[in-house]
């Protein structure tokens, strides 16, 4: 049988598994690889460009 | 833009001895919450010391106003229990006087502790109780939104220790 996701209110409790497994450092890795994702991704909006830099080098 | 913006800050925050808490998103992460952001946020001590030591830290992250970026921050802004949200060379960050209904750098330190990043950077970081403590007393649309999964972090942290 395929194993149901664990919510609580409505949070899946896997990601905060898997996110209590890592070390602080890990966890700000994590986050910093995600914000990179992000804005990479957003460069290919031509009509939305972001950057979180500062505001002259955008 | 590298992947190490926010460790950036923290370090240089840490490099000028500012006493400062993380707080906001990051705190959240570091304390395991699987949330996301895109900006630092701090507390810092608003002692006259502690603000000439924040002003120079500021200055090597070039840092200015995010909406008014021709303006820096200066010790009479950072002296204030006011925000003072910046952009810095690496990534936005709130350098706040205060969160939560009057929480002080003073009031905030005893719930907070430290967080080891690196061999080199060891910051202090409000304990995950107090971080839902302020979003109930703030109360506001993204407050309420990201409660969920700060409390069932907390839940998952307890019944761990069990």
């Amino acid at each position: 049988m395929t194993p149901q996701p664990e919510y609580v209110d409505g949070v899946d409790v896997s990601l905060i598994r898997w996110m209590l497994a890592r070390t602080p450092a890990e966890r700000l890795d994590v986050l910093e690889e995600a914000v990179d994702l992000v804005l990479e991704a957003r460069k290919y909006d031509e009509h939305e460009p972001v950057s979180i830099g500062p505001p002259d080098a955008r | 833009m590298s992947t190490s913006r926010f460790r950036s800050v923290l370090q240089t925050l840490a490099d000028h001895r500012v006493e400062f808490i993380v707080v906001g998103g990051v705190a959240a992460v570091l304390e395991g919450v699987p949330a996301n952001t895109f900006d630092v946020d701090v507390v810092h001590c608003t002692s006259a010391e502690n603000v000439a030591r924040l002003m120079a830290a500021l200055q090597e992250m070039q840092a200015c106003y995010r909406y008014r970026p021709e303006l820096r921050p200066n010790e009479s802004h950072l002296s204030t229990m006011g925000h003072q949200l910046l952009q810095t060379r690496d990534c936005p960050l709130d350098v706040l006087g205060a969160i939560g209904k009057g929480r002080s750098y003073r009031d905030l330190l005893p719930h907070s502790h430290p967080v080891k990043l690196s061999d080199t950077l060891t910051v202090p970081v409000l304990d995950l109780e107090t971080q839902i403590a302020v979003k109930e007393e703030l109360a506001g649309p993204k407050d309420l939104a990201v409660l969920p999964v700060l409390r069932a972090t907390l839940a998952e942290i307890r019944r761990r220790s069990r």
